[in-house]
């Protein structure tokens, strides 16, 4: 695309003037496309900008591929804003930016496993085009590594809770669509979905849904892969849940069995970091010694953005502590007092 | 820390440039691509059934459809399949 507009921008001038001319602006209308296109990588608001101008466009000209590329910058800007906040929420590589491939033939031998092509209206039909595309794009992106072992009901919950704060967010206009067409679907292949949809909303409000059970689900999956308890781990998902239902009821006064869970597959322990008074990091850091000594394999650091600097300090002095791997430093979509924006952080503990 | 927050920077820029793919056919290419699987003459004929309730697809009908296990299974647009239950 760059060389034709190059080669459109040195249109030679004995072209006569009215094609010279033509040939020019077409020209620095291909930069400026080449320009937006690499400005909304970096800020999918700015797809928006694009959208409306293919809507104004198909409106005006009645040609498919206006509709068919408003149709795909509508579905694929609701999802980009997401994923960019997203991106620094679950774990690296979960989600990407979403891309929408028009297909007109497909040979069955080149569909990956579990790979969905979506039949998509004309844009009379654009709520429900949104709802199904933003749905197939999140429960085909969850548990990339692990999506063999996670139950499918739990993965489609999930999906369900993400697409649905994307929506509620995004395009609150279509949420209705969304639970009439996509959950009440679900709910009727699999009616085990209805066990997570209350408990994940009431998880994500208080940042424990991204925070600490996908990742812990993650992780104790790759971890039963080859073992018996894989046999098992819709059970074990069941009893994370409750104990993060729990936990989050019983806030802020945790009775100190709520703190940890350890069983033969899950074993990890809550430090919430809050009171940022001076040298108050050395509770947190005694905290996660003790959390070691009791054997427990994963600290979940969790805090609000308004203290941020001072959980930055408890995560530098934790991870002074030889026993300790920091996995991963992430943002968080509500605190664990339900407020906007928070602060997580993953340490793995090293046992001999 | 400091290393870390770098990493991850970079790595957040770089998977703003990744992207994944989503498949979709446009409403009035649905015949050629179920042609190109082999799959028109059995929705035409009535022999294909919906996935999820059994409906037979047809193909105003056709909703999606998913690879699973070296099939292809196809379901019918979602309203449809839940009012026709």
């Amino acid at each position: 695309m760059s060389t034709i507009a190059i080669i459109l921008l040195q249109t030679d001038p004995v072209i006569p003037g009215f094609v010279g001319n033509a040939l020019q602006i077409l020209g620095i209308s291909v930069v400026i496309l080449i320009f937006i296109e690499l400005l909304s990588n970096l800020f999918p608001k700015i797809t928006r900008l694009k959208k409306n101008l293919f809507g104004f466009l198909r409106q005006h000209f009645k040609f498919k591929i206006l509709e068919k590329k408003a149709i795909a910058l509508d579905i694929e800007g609701a999802i980009n804003e997401t994923v960019l906040e997203l991106q620094g929420e679950l774990p690296a590589g979960w989600v990407r930016k979403a891309s929408i491939k028009w297909v007109k033939e497909q040979k069955a031998s080149e569909l990956n496993e579990g790979e969905i092509i979506l039949r998509i209206r004309p844009h009379e039909k654009q709520d429900s085009n949104l709802v199904n595309g933003i749905y197939s794009f999140f429960v085909s992106s969850l548990f990339p590594e692990t999506k063999e072992i996670v139950p499918e009901c739990t993965q489609k919950a999930v999906a369900i809770q993400i697409s649905r704060r994307t929506i509620e967010e995004k395009r609150a206009y279509a949420l209705k669509s969304f639970e009439n067409e996509i959950v009440e679907r679900e709910i009727k292949i699999d009616p085990r979905i209805l066990v997570y949809l209350e408990d994940f909303k009431l998880l994500d409000q208080r940042g424990f849904f991204t925070g600490s059970f996908l990742r812990e689900v993650d992780t104790v999956a790759h971890k039963i892969r080859f073992l018996p308890d894989r046999q098992t781990f819709l059970d074990e998902i069941t009893y994370v849940i409750n104990h993060n239902k729990g936990f989050i009821e019983a806030l802020p006064e945790v009775p100190n069995h709520l703190w940890t869970r350890k069983s033969t597959t899950s074993s990890y322990r809550f430090l919430l970091v809050k009171s940022p008074y001076k040298y108050k990091h050395k509770i947190y850091v005694n905290r996660a010694q003790m959390s070691y000594n009791d054997g427990i394999e994963h600290l979940f650091i969790l805090g609000a953005e308004v203290e941020k600097e001072f959980i930055k300090k408890v995560i530098e002095e934790i991870e002074k502590i030889p026993n300790y791997r920091l996995a991963e430093i992430y943002k968080l979509h509500k605190d664990f007092r339900g407020n906007d924006k928070g602060i997580g952080a993953l340490f793995i503990a090293k046992f001999k | 820390m400091k290393r870390l927050n770098l990493r991850h920077f970079l790595s957040c820029i770089k998977e703003r440039f990744i992207s994944k793919n989503l498949k979709v056919v446009y409403d009035d290419d649905v015949p050629t691509l179920l042609s190109s699987l082999d799959l028109l003459d059995k929705v035409d004929r009535g022999e294909i059934r919906c996935s999820n309730c059994n409906n037979i697809i047809t193909r105003e009908k056709f909703g999606y459809l998913k690879y699973v296990n070296g099939k292809v299974e196809l379901y019918c647009i979602n309203t449809n399949c839940i009012c026709q239950q």
